[in-house]
Formats: structure tokens, C-alpha cells, sequence
């Protein structure tokens, strides 16, 4: 154990190195933003892009556990659309920008349209509210909802990729990254058959995964090679439009040409697992993680055994080898997703998870599709794919030869080639050239429409870091209302949800589900459900925090509370049980505390509570900007208990929490009432007054 | 194949067109908080200072006084900031004598400070060429907050406040007219927003009318002091995040 210690300490951390690099370019051109009312949509648009690539390198480089060939060409794959959209967009900054917006905005309003359809139907408010309410305000605080039109179109540019890349000038990205990558993202026969080979003499593809499996096979480069590589573009895209000079992209660079000669399995051990995500309650991932071990063993176990119960069933009832060499490969590719999925909770977040769950959508209803014909169709599928395959073949020899490409890209054309050659031997004849429907269509005929309306759309723009993306993940608005709220840029913190991982498992069972209904199978032996396990297990963790049990309601109304602030049944359990510790702590001047035993002498919960003494401390908390307990002092100067009131120290109040109350609408709303009120009862002198007095104070 | 959804917006191609943007007549956009929040700036500061609804009252005065100059060759409502930019400095003169008839110079001149001291110019500047001064740090604070109150929600009070002064000086100008028969000429019933009904549905008729007229687009989106007063905030302030 000490000798791995030793070992690991006298590596580089290369991984902090490149998060450490890549977040100080980031922040420096987030300080420089420049702020125009020219150029406001393309600093937004390029920031939120440059501000979405950052995170999923971050997201990366945090857990090398995702560094495989079944997961990371999903994420550079998304880092590569980036790039392309980037360079595209900053060929033409303001105009493009304000196109991608519209595009988003669209796609977020016929999102949202299917929410609120969902609701009125099935009259779930817990479900669809959160949501519905998030959205609403996000498109309504940057266009009117009713002027938002809705573009169906599959791109927001109106252009496919290859015709982005060719005109922005950055052919070697799609050819050299995109096209790797995009094929190993989606259910395309070629690359899951490259993951998980049938041999058809009785061999059938190891769905438990022991090895880690690097990129090896498609690339010649480690994984974080690659991330420094796009890194760099985004940031040469990012400073085109903004003007923005500096030399990070020089040491980038440096680090980049440092790390290509390092095999991926020594960065890998040279990880530094210093890094902490947290859960939504605040729980470091890796304490959750072993939290959840024992479940989530039970889980892995489970869909493992579905997995290999499904594949003997397909394997007694198919006899035709194209049927196994397409329907095997897909449930490998999902049994090793899976694995993958459970086994690293830093993925479970908004920006990593999205992009796996729509594979597993993917896998579900391409299963679906090819179950309706399993024999004609599978021959399609593979057709297909061997045809992509060599139009991409064609292109990228083409491609070869009109420019200079560098020798990565010669090695990607040989081992492409290898890999056509190998399958065209085993399925020779191209038999049906047909389209495979899309995604849309086959979950329409499916009767799977709803699913695919509200969740794998959804799915899909964080896959394509659309405006309805990464416009409410990577921006967060500038707090000073003299700038117009313009948005700045921002890397989410990195954070694991529990949420992501049930979605998985209803993808899961509903793949299951299926297959389970394929005609000529006989009844599949039940499994208990992986949605029960998880509902079971995750109960038991919710439950750890303790309720409350002190009923106060009765006091309060006694009492008379201002409309904002009231004490929870929790907070005065904490405080008859913690009273000497806060006592301590409002001494010290932690203005929670003292706020907190101002409630406890104004609602009486302790034994010599006085109402002077409560004022005492919202004082001493609101003199530190303590909001809840300004807004406590001006009600009670003004609507309070009559030998408190003071209309002009309410006002003095009132006009500290104007300047220092942060966007909580409800309460800047109450504030606004109650300081008109106080305001016509004053005279101009005495609103002279108190306005200065705020100021002087708050300043 | 067309969505279940959004079964009121028409296909056009790959595009779902809403009903406002199929509308024969060209439809100008303007921004509440971009376009409109400057021009009324002046009004949320005298609801401020004064209170209400003793602000809205004063912020009549001061438009009928700049009317009274301009009465018959003017088609200004006197609600916009912009407006104001076209009094000379003798109507100013006129303007404050008014103001000291009516016994509100000090309370116009006092709230509309701020603006003044953080600006340096205004479509204010003369009348308040004489009046109380404040540190520009404290002015910002003052501006910043009364521009985050109005312009971060259209629908809160205080901005509901704002638009139904504005209704009111486009009533008392003579802008708008409406038959005694209809419940929009019922305007007081608005003093008792939000506390009934009647007051929110004829406020928001209200509301809806003035910002919908055409004559009162050209003054929201006036380019001279609505520019000038974002690129002020967005040069001299930093960003907060």
C-alpha cells in the first residue's frame, strides 16, 4: 500500500495540471468579458459554449474511471460539437449567436409545451411544476414566450456538420475527431461490433467488464491529450470573437506536446484523487458511492443477469448470424454502459449524464425497431453501417488528398480501413439500402412518443449543447441590474444526483420490457424490478434526516410574524438543544446565529426571552446584511407591536435590504409594499433622512 | 407532421410560426427591461422617494407642467425620459416655476438626484442644474437598486405601479381617449390594485392599450438616451457574479 503511495507521489498529476490550466484561461477571459450592447449574444453564446466545454474536460479529467472506450468518445464527442459550432459561429459572432438562441429558445418552448401537455393530462403537479416553473422564467427572461417560434429542423444552423467544419476551416476536427467519435456515440453497428465481437462458433461477447478498456482502438492518443487538443481550439475560437489575447494557449499548448508521448495508462495512475463532488445533500461523492455500494452492487448484479438472460433467449430462438451479430453487440453495449453508469455517481449530474442516457434511449428504441423485423432489418442495420463506413472512408481519403493532414489522421484511415475490411468479409453482400428511420419515427410507431417528447429530447440538446442547454447550465447573470442582467459565463461545479440514476434504470427496464415482448420469445421469467431495488434503497438514505417534531404554529400566530420570516419547527429544536453553542457563536458575531436567537427571544422558545433582546440581534445581524433580519426589523418598526414602531427607522431598514436583497422576487415584492406604505405615511424630510441613513450605513 | 402540441402556431417549412408573429401588420419589439426601463426610470424614482400614491401624483404634475409649454404643436405624452429632451432651457424655467406653483419643485428635484448624480447627463439635467447633489457612489446604489426592482419582473407591484402612471399621464394628455361606456374609462378602479379584480383586469387593459399604440413606440425605443444610459451602467460598473 505505501509502495502505491510512494509510487503515485513521485508522478506528475497530470490531471490537476490540465484542470488547473484549463480554469485559469477560462476565469482570465471571464474577467475580460467585454461588455457592449453590440456584442451581447455572441459574448453568451461563445462563453456558454467555452464555459460547457471546460466543464465536461473538468468532469473528465475529475473521474479517469470514464477514460474508456465504452464512455469517453461519448463526452469528446460532444466536445468536438463544440468546437465545430464554435469555429462556425465565429465566422459571423453576432448573427450566428442569435440564431443558435432562437433555436434553443424554440426547442425549450416545445419541451415545455409537452410538459405542461403531460400535466393537464395526467394532473401530476409534483412532477412536471419544478420544471415547467424553471423553464417558464428562463425563456421569459429573454423573450416574450408567444413570440418564440419553434424550428423543427435537426440543425440550428441549417448545415450538417461536415459543411460547419468546411466552412469554419476545421476539416481535421470533424475528420480526425468528430467522425471517431460520433460513430462509437450512437447505436452504429460498425463500432458495436469493434466493442463487443460475436464469433458465431459458440463464443459470445464477456459483458462483465474486469480490464479497462482505453481508446486504443480508435485513437492513437490518451484521453487527455485529446481534451487539451479541443481545449486549445475552443479557446482559439473563444478569443476570434472576443479579441481576447493572452499567453495561456501557448502553455496549454506545451502541456499538450509534454502529454502526447505518455501512454494513457500512466496518466491514469498518475491521477490525484484530491477531488471532491458533492451530492444535493452535501455529501462528497465518494462517501455516497460507499453509501451506496452495497445497492448498487445489487444493482450491477441485476443487470447483468437480465443481460445474459436476454442474450441465451435471443441465442435459442435466432439462428440467422446476422440477427446475433447485431441484436448481442447492442445488449453488450448496454450491459457495459450500465456498468460503467453505476459504477461512477460523478456522472450522475446534469452535464455527463444526459449524454449517456440518450444512448441508452438510443439502444432502447433502435432494440425496438429491430425486433418489429428482426432479420430484414438487422441486414439493413449492418448495411447501413458498412456504408457509412465507407462514404466516411471515401471522404477522409479524399480529404487526404487535397491537404496535409497530420499523422494521426493517416493512423485513424488505416485502422478504419483495418476494421472495414474485417467486416465486409463476414457480411459481403449489401442487400437493402434503406434508411434506418430516425429516432423520432421509430418511437412514434412505437408508441413511445411521450418518452421520447419529454426526456430524450431533452437529452439530446445537452448531447448538441444547444442554446436550451447550456443557456441554463453555463451562465449564471451578472447580479448588477446596470448591466442589463447580461449572463456570464460559468464551469458547473462538479455534483452527482441520485435523479440520473433512476432515469437510467427506467431506460433500462423499459429495454427489457421490450424485448421481453418480442413474439417469438416464451415467456421471460420475471425479474424483479431494478426501479423497486432503487425506490427501496434510496428511501432508507432520505430518511436520514430527522424530522422535527415542535409545533410552533400555534405561538407564532399568538405572536404575530412578519409575512417573511418565521421560525421552522427544526430551527427551534436546534435551538433549545444547541442554545449555549449559538449563544457563543452570535457573541463571536456569526449573524446566522445571532438572527437565530433573535427568533428564539421573539417567538419565546427560551426561558427569559425578551422582545428587546431579539431586536438586539437582528440588529447586530442586519448591521452585517443579514436579509431576513432587516426585513424583520422594518416590520417590526412598522407593523409590529405598537411600542416598537418607528416608521422612519422601518424605512431606514427597508432601503439597506433595496441595496442589499438579492433577486428572491417574493421577497423584494413584499419589501416593495411595505416600503410604499411606509413611504406615503413620511414626509420629504424624514424620506430624506432615512435614505441617507441607509446608505451611509450600507456603504 | 405537425405537433400536438402548439396546435395554434402555423408550419411554415420546419418552422412553427405563433399566431403574433402570423400577424399581417409588421410588429416592433421592444424590450421592457432594455427599451422601456430607462424612460421610466424617472417615474419608479418619484413612486420611490414620495411614496405612493403621492409620487404618481407629482409625476403628473411634472408632465402637465411640460405640457403647458408645448400644449398645441406637441405630440409628446411627457412619459418617456426622452421626451424631456426637447424642452429648452427656458421652458425649464417655466417647467420649475410650475412645479413650485403646484409646491413639489423639492420633492421632483430631491427623487430625480440620484439620476442626475450618477449620469452627469440626463433629458433632467436642466431642471436639476440647481438642485441637491449626492456622492456617485450613492446615487449608483439608488439607481441600481430602483433599476433592479423595475426591470427584473414587468408584473411586480412597483413596476405595475410605474405603467399605470404612465397610463395616466397619456389619459391626462389627452393621448388616449376611451368611451365613458367601457370599463377602461373606470381608471380609478386601478387605486385599488391589487386588492380586487376590477383593478387587475382594467389595469392590465390599460397596460396593454398604451404599450400596444404605435405613436408611443418611437419614444420607448429612442435611441439617444436609452444608449446613452446602458452604456453608461455597462462602462463605469463592474460586473457582480
Amino acid at each position: 500500500m505505501s509502495d502505491r503511495v510512494d509510487d503515485r507521489n513521485r508522478r506528475p498529476d497530470y490531471a490537476g495540471a490540465f484542470v488547473y490550466l484549463i480554469k485559469q484561461a477560462f476565469f482570465k477571459r471571464r474577467k475580460a468579458l467585454r461588455k457592449t450592447l453590440e456584442c451581447q449574444k455572441s459574448s453568451e453564446v461563445c462563453g456558454a459554449l467555452l464555459a460547457r466545454q471546460v466543464t465536461l474536460a473538468t468532469h473528465l479529467a475529475y473521474a479517469p474511471e470514464l477514460w474508456t472506450i465504452h464512455v469517453a468518445p461519448l463526452i469528446f464527442r460532444c466536445m468536438t460539437d463544440i468546437n465545430i459550432n464554435l469555429a462556425w459561429i465565429s465566422k459571423h459572432a453576432e448573427s450566428r449567436s442569435k440564431r443558435f438562441i432562437q433555436f434553443g429558445l424554440g426547442q425549450a418552448k416545445l419541451n415545455l409545451e409537452h410538459r405542461r401537455s403531460m400535466k393537464s393530462r395526467e394532473g401530476k403537479d409534483d412532477k412536471y411544476s419544478q420544471y415547467i416553473d424553471a423553464k417558464e422564467s428562463w425563456i421569459a427572461r429573454q423573450r416574450i414566450e408567444e413570440l418564440v417560434n419553434v424550428n423543427l429542423a435537426s440543425s440550428w444552423s441549417g448545415k450538417s456538420t461536415r459543411e460547419m467544419a468546411q466552412e469554419a476551416e476545421c476539416e481535421e476536427v470533424y475528420e480526425f475527431e468528430y467522425l471517431q467519435m460520433t460513430r462509437f456515440s450512437h447505436i452504429d453497428w460498425m463500432s458495436i461490433f469493434t466493442l463487443h465481437p460475436v464469433t458465431f462458433e459458440g463464443s459470445y461477447p464477456n459483458i462483465k467488464h474486469d480490464e479497462h478498456q482505453t481508446l486504443a482502438g480508435i485513437t492513437p492518443v490518451s484521453e487527455l491529450y485529446l481534451a487539451t487538443k479541443m481545449i486549445i481550439h475552443a479557446l482559439e475560437s473563444y478569443d476570434d470573437v472576443t479579441g481576447f489575447a493572452s499567453n495561456d494557449i501557448l502553455r496549454l499548448k506545451r502541456f499538450r506536446d509534454h502529454i502526447k508521448p505518455i501512454e494513457s495508462s500512466e496518466i491514469r495512475a498518475s491521477f490525484s484523487n484530491r477531488f471532491t463532488v458533492q451530492n444535493a445533500s452535501g455529501i462528497a461523492a465518494d462517501d455516497f458511492q460507499e453509501k451506496l455500494r452495497q445497492p448498487l452492487d445489487m444493482l450491477r448484479g441485476k443487470v447483468i443477469s437480465s443481460i445474459e438472460l436476454r442474450i441465451d433467449k435471443i441465442r435459442d430462438v435466432f439462428h440467422e448470424p446476422e440477427i446475433t451479430a447485431v441484436l448481442i453487440p447492442i445488449l453488450g453495449r448496454l450491459a457495459s454502459l450500465m456498468e460503467y453508469y453505476l459504477a461512477v455517481p460523478k456522472a450522475w449530474n446534469a452535464h455527463i449524464a444526459p449524454i449517456i442516457l440518450r444512448v441508452f434511449a438510443e439502444i432502447m428504441l433502435k432494440t425496438m425497431w429491430l425486433l418489429g423485423n428482426p432479420f430484414q432489418r438487422s441486414c439493413q442495420f449492418i448495411d447501413a453501417s458498412i456504408l457509412q463506413e465507407r462514404n466516411d472512408l471515401l471522404c477522409l481519403e479524399q480529404a487526404l488528398n487535397v491537404r496535409d493532414f497530420s499523422n494521426d489522421v493517416t493512423l485513424i484511415r488505416d485502422l478504419k480501413k483495418f476494421h472495414l475490411e474485417s467486416r465486409e468479409r463476414l457480411f459481403p453482400r449489401v442487400r437493402i439500402k434503406k434508411h434506418i428511420p430516425s429516432l423520432w419515427k421509430i418511437a412514434k410507431s412505437g408508441g413511445c412518443l411521450d418518452y421520447y417528447n419529454l426526456e430524450i429530447s431533452e437529452w439530446s440538446a445537452c448531447v448538441h449543447s444547444s442554446w436550451h442547454h447550456v443557456g441554463f447550465h453555463n451562465l449564471i447573470h451578472c447580479q448588477n441590474s446596470l448591466h442589463r442582467f447580461h449572463r456570464v459565463p460559468t464551469i458547473s461545479p462538479l455534483s452527482c444526483d441520485r435523479r440520473y440514476l433512476r432515469s437510467a434504470l427506467e431506460c433500462f427496464q423499459r429495454t427489457l420490457a421490450v424485448i421481453d415482448k418480442t413474439p417469438q420469445f416464451d415467456q421471460v421469467e420475471t425479474d424483479s424490478s431494478l426501479l423497486e431495488i432503487f425506490d427501496d434503497e434510496m428511501t432508507g438514505l432520505q430518511t436520514i434526516e430527522s424530522r422535527a417534531s415542535v409545533n410552533l404554529d400555534s405561538r407564532q400566530q399568538h405572536l404575530g410574524t412578519s409575512p417573511m420570516v418565521h421560525l421552522t419547527n427544526s430551527d427551534a429544536r436546534r435551538i433549545s438543544e444547541q442554545s449555549e453553542q449559538i449563544y457563543t457563536a452570535a457573541l463571536r458575531g456569526d449573524s446566522e446565529a445571532q438572527f437565530l436567537l433573535a427568533q428564539a427571544h421573539w417567538f419565546e422558545v427560551l426561558s427569559d426571552s425578551s422582545p428587546s433582546e431579539a431586536i438586539r440581534f437582528l440588529v447586530q445581524a442586519g448591521e452585517q446584511g443579514h436579509v431576513q433580519a432587516q426585513f424583520q426589523l422594518a416590520w417590526i418598526h412598522a407593523e409590529g407591536p405598537a411600542e416598537h414602531r418607528d416608521l422612519v427607522e422601518a424605512l431606514v431598514w427597508l432601503n439597506r435590504l433595496t441595496v442589499l436583497a438579492r433577486f428572491d422576487a417574493q421577497l423584494e415584492d413584499k419589501i416593495v409594499a411595505l416600503r410604499m406604505d411606509v413611504s406615503s405615511k413620511l414626509s420629504v424630510e424624514e424620506l430624506s433622512s432615512a435614505r441617507e441613513r441607509a446608505l451611509i450605513d450600507a456603504t | 407532421m405537425r405537433s400536438r402540441v402548439l396546435t395554434d402556431h402555423r408550419r411554415e417549412g420546419k418552422t412553427l410560426v405563433t399566431p403574433f408573429n402570423q400577424q399581417e401588420f409588421p410588429l416592433q419589439e421592444v424590450s421592457w427591461k432594455d427599451d422601456i426601463t430607462p424612460q421610466v426610470l424617472w417615474i419608479a424614482l418619484l413612486h420611490e422617494f414620495n411614496g405612493y400614491p403621492r409620487g404618481r401624483e407629482i409625476a403628473l404634475l411634472l408632465s402637465r407642467a411640460a405640457r403647458l409649454l408645448t400644449e398645441t404643436n406637441t405630440p409628446n405624452a411627457y412619459y418617456a425620459s426622452s421626451e424631456y429632451e426637447s424642452i429648452s432651457t427656458e421652458g425649464w424655467e417655466a417647467v420649475r416655476r410650475n412645479l413650485r406653483a403646484y409646491g413639489c419643485l423639492n420633492r421632483v428635484t430631491d427623487a430625480l438626484s440620484p439620476l442626475e448624480s450618477f449620469c452627469q447627463e440626463t433629458p433632467f439635467s436642466e431642471l436639476l442644474r440647481d438642485g441637491p447633489r449626492m456622492a456617485t457612489n450613492v446615487a449608483e446604489q439608488i439607481i441600481k437598486s430602483t433599476v433592479r426592482r423595475l426591470s427584473l419582473r414587468r408584473d411586480s407591484w412597483e413596476s405595475t405601479m410605474v405603467q399605470y402612471t404612465v397610463a395616466k399621464i397619456a389619459f391626462a394628455s389627452n393621448k388616449v381617449k376611451v368611451s365613458d361606456d367601457l370599463a377602461l374609462a373606470d381608471l380609478d378602479a386601478v387605486d385599488e390594485y391589487p386588492r380586487t379584480e376590477k383593478s387587475a383586469a382594467t389595469l392590465r387593459a390599460f397596460v396593454t392599450m398604451i404599450f400596444i399604440r404605435s405613436e408611443f413606440n418611437p419614444h420607448v425605443s429612442s435611441e439617444t438616451w436609452v444608449r446613452q444610459f446602458w452604456h453608461h451602467c455597462l462602462s463605469s460598473t463592474p460586473c457582480e457574479y
